[in-house]
């Protein structure tokens, strides 16, 4: 038996296994009830401390609460208590609590480190001096196993995988009944495109937890990065103004895809809610069919008047606020506002050219061109056969519209696994 | 992943067109952006999982429950049909809510023993399935005479060769054209001119026998009516397809129809075979009794739609029944899935489908086994386990912590465990019936 009186530094460790089901005895040793589960306090400590014990009292069917203070000697096989006195009222929760059998076990949780969703299947604690704390999580068959079969038969042969618990992310939406402040700042510190395999394999109340305590705009990439179903179940089930920020950040183009895979009063809800300039962008999108160039396009896109200098133009890019994820080709218009389109420079044309050079003797004015009503599959084709970055898309007039970027064209051209192992170009 | 992929497939969304427009009624669309995606992708789980229900075991149960008993069966149709109603409603509901499939829940609530409990419960069940749809294509190729010894082999290759290459999806539409040779049935039940004023009674009016072959066949029709694989499929279908609480009312409406539907189908099956079958007092020993029920209709060529149409449907479920198997309990231990990843990364994902697969087929090559009975004793097994699995649903649908507002309500509770009590009872009785009765030397008449 392991005893709880360790001398000096000398740490015991219990898996959670073994200890349920521990016989609780008062300081005179006469058994009063069985361990049913442990309180701890989460959210304040990395390794979170043990606070109390729920014991199942004969005679009385609902668990009581017996303070982590009130236990004189703790092993996986009996709890002594200092006292014969037990608070027999039933056990309520206060915020902050969680069970570790109830809520913990069988639960999926993120493996920062290992960056994968893993199920627990049994926990470590670890006994300091007078105190208990969580430290593990056990994603092992054995684990498994020692909570199915008797104790005998598997009497720690078989191998543990135990994950520390300052690595990992557990949920607060997995425990509906308290209120719990769970800020994922380790999953924040991962790349949006790590973020998004970790949060695909989440059903979809846990996966708009994680997105709603990311930053907006690194919540708009992750969106991006998901499978549409997931994608709009999260938009879906987020408060309509925390959905409005992601939207926000996200590329015009795929806030749009994204919206119209949901029901009419919803988006007008989100588009209510959403930044003006960004929702008539979107709006904008929306009316085009998906299949189209239309449908494929981004409105963010960066244009210039023909009369500039290269200098006035760069000075114009360097003061905009917000640029587009890629800016290598500049669309010239034969005036502003409301011009046609007349050419194309390259950003390395602006920036290989004199200063004081105009823009209409730099660009390139002949130009593959889509319509909006384009087919997407045509207009990826031109683009991927002419090795283009993007192409512009007009109207009837030659007012340019939106650009498709080699990205979008991409997704029509090449099936799904095919672009997962691409590198993204432009990010 | 093929699961996915199969309410992705055109053909679903062709066979599910009607319920568009109905579906139409609810959205308003935007402008020119039809979301004809978005409605097939709320609409389709539940029209799939209800249309799997009429696989080969329910072919078969459904005729011989016409050709033996006439009209007087169909009141449990009806019945059956309500009580599949409230089933998937609570777990199409329960994807909604929790965004898990039902193996996850279990496991979450119940702990691992339990889990134990009910992943065997499945495995079992969706075993015996498979056996059975492999035992449909045996019967539908010797309805043309090639022996099954030539004919399961093949297929179970080809659909392991085709689920783990990742393209069973390209296949499965010409499956599923296939299956719409069902449709005959109610064609030729009218062209067979039965009594409609019975036939309308029967369904309206409870009658019983007290003799094995009657409850025999009772818990056969609730078996493959209720399909245990049936609820953890629509309910998986919802979570993959990312409906939220938010359209679950899409979702609702879409499970009543889809139910409904298929029991409709299933009620021209009774009716077309009483008319042909049970008038002439000719029970069901071969697949080619069954194929009389559409003589009204095709004549001399009643085997080959007969045998088209039980291929399709058998073939379809031999091929997503041990996949949906295998991810589900996979799933339910938190081991790696998918045919995405390869043996290597989920061995045991990959173990499963080949077991399931190999042993639905190695069963079906018996020498002499009677590929009808058969069918229908896969049934009657499903309808023993289906209390045991239900009990794990309504308990879950139930949980304000799981479901929170959308729990069950207490009239519904009422009627989710009285399906448990009638289909619980039945199982009893029919055990007390076949097993104990014999013992104490009593017999039942029948």
């Amino acid at each position: 038996m392991v005893s709880s009186t360790t001398r000096g530094g000398a740490t015991v460790l219990y898996y959670l296994s073994e200890v349920i089901g521990a016989r609780v005895k008062s300081p005179a040793a006469a058994p009063l009830g069985t361990l049913r589960d442990l309180v701890v306090q989460v959210g304040a400590e990395p390794f979170p401390r043990v606070k109390g014990f729920l014991v199942i009292v004969g005679g009385i069917t609902a668990p009581v609460y017996v303070a982590w203070d009130a236990v004189d000697r703790f092993s996986n096989r009996e709890l002594l208590l200092s006292t014969s006195r037990l608070d027999l009222r039933s056990f309520e929760r206060r915020d902050g609590e969680v069970l570790l059998a109830k809520d913990i076990l069988d639960k999926q949780i993120v493996d920062v480190a290992g960056r994968r969703v893993v199920r627990v299947n049994d926990a470590q604690l670890a006994q300091y001096q007078r105190v208990l704390r969580l430290v593990a999580a056990d994603v092992s068959t054995a684990g498994f196993l020692a909570r199915v079969l008797p104790r005998w038969v598997i009497d720690n042969r078989l191998q543990r995988e135990l994950i520390s618990w300052s690595q990992v992310e557990f949920f607060a939406s997995e425990v509906p009944q308290v209120k719990l402040t769970i800020p994922h700042n380790k999953i924040a510190r991962l790349h949006p495109a790590d973020i998004a395999e970790l949060v695909q394999e989440l059903a979809y109340p846990q996966a708009s937890e994680v997105l709603a305590s990311l930053e907006d705009d690194v919540a708009a990439d992750t969106v991006e990065e998901l499978e549409p179903s997931l994608s709009t179940a999260i938009i879906s089930s987020l408060p309509p103004e925390d959905a409005a920020d992601i939207l926000d950040e996200m590329d015009p183009d795929d806030a749009a895809d994204l919206l119209g895979e949901l029901p009419v009063d919803q988006v007008q809800g989100l588009l209510k809610e959403m930044g003006a300039d960004e929702a008539a962008q979107v709006q904008q999108l929306l009316t085009y069919p998906e299949d189209s160039a239309g449908g494929m396009m981004t409105t963010d896109f960066v244009a210039f008047p023909e009369q500039l200098t290269v200098h006035q133009a760069l000075s114009r890019l360097r003061r905009r606020a917000e640029l587009p994820d890629q800016i290598w080709y500049l669309y010239v218009l034969d005036r502003e506002p409301n011009g046609r389109l007349v050419g194309v420079a390259s950003l390395r044309d602006l920036v290989t050219s004199p200063p004081e050079s105009l823009i209409k003797d730099i660009m390139t004015r002949d130009i593959f061109r889509a319509q909006a009503s384009d087919p997407a599959e045509e207009v990826a084709r031109t683009i991927a056969h002419y090795n283009l970055l993007a192409m512009p898309v007009v109207d009837d007039a030659d007012h340019l519209l939106g650009v498709v970027t080699v990205d979008d064209a991409i997704d029509v051209i090449l099936p799904e696994e095919w672009q997962r192992r691409l590198p993204k170009l432009f990010r | 992943m093929a699961l996915r992929d199969v309410w992705r497939s055109p053909v679903f969304q062709w066979m599910v067109r009607p319920w568009v427009t109905f579906r139409d009624r609810f959205l308003i669309k935007l402008p020119q952006r039809i979301p004809l995606a978005a409605f097939l992708a709320i609409l389709g789980p539940g029209m799939v999982a209800a249309n799997a229900g009429n696989d080969a075991g329910g072919i078969a149960t459904y005729a011989s429950v016409g050709a033996s008993y006439g009209y007087e069966m169909l009141w449990m149709l009806a019945l059956s049909t309500v009580s599949l109603i409230v089933v998937q409603e609570m777990c199409a509901r329960m994807g909604a809510v929790t965004g898990k499939g039902l193996s996850e829940l279990i496991r979450e609530q119940f702990g691992p023993r339990w889990t134990v409990f009910a992943m065997l419960t499945l495995l079992v069940a969706n075993g015996l399935t498979t056996i059975s749809e492999f035992a449909g294509v045996a019967a539908s190729f010797e309805l043309v005479g090639i022996s099954r010894y030539i004919t399961v082999p093949i297929s179970a290759l080809i659909i392991w060769s085709l689920v783990t290459q990742g393209s069973y999806v390209k296949v499965e539409r010409v499956f599923l054209v296939m299956t719409l040779a069902f449709f005959a049935y109610p064609i030729s039940a009218v062209l067979a001119h039965p009594d409609w004023g019975e036939v309308v009674r029967s369904t309206l009016i409870p009658s019983f026998q007290m003799n094995t072959e009657f409850i025999f066949l009772f818990v056969a029709t609730i078996g493959t009516t209720i399909t245990p694989y049936m609820q953890v499929f629509v309910q998986s279908s919802v979570v993959e397809k990312g409906i939220t609480v938010r359209e679950y009312r899409y979702e609702r409406a879409e499970v009543i129809l889809g139910s409904v539907f298929s029991n409709l189908v299933a009620l021209f099956i009774i009716v077309s075979t009483a008319a042909t079958l049970y008038v002439n007092h000719i029970t069901i020993n071969t697949a080619a009794d069954a194929a009389i029920a559409l003589e009204p209709l095709a004549g001399r060529f009643a085997g080959l739609l007969f045998g088209v149409g039980l291929l399709g449907a058998s073939m379809l479920a031999a091929g997503v029944l041990p996949l949906a198997t295998a991810f589900s309990i996979t799933e339910a231990f938190g081991w790696e899935k998918g045919v995405s990843l390869n043996p290597k990364e989920a061995p045991a994902f990959y173990y499963l489908f080949t077991a399931l697969i190999v042993i639905g087929a190695a069963v079906t090559l018996v020498p002499n086994l009677p590929l009808i009975q058969l069918l229908l004793v896969v049934q009657v097994v499903n309808g023993l386990l289906l209390p045991a699995l239900l009990v794990f649903i309504v308990q879950l649908a139930s949980d304000r912590s799981v479901m929170g507002n959308y729990r069950n309500g207490f009239g519904f509770n009422v009627l989710a465990w009285g399906t448990v009590i009638v289909v619980g009872g039945l199982a009893i009785l029919l055990i007390l019936a076949t097993v104990v009765a014999p013992m104490l030397g009593w017999s039942p008449s029948g």
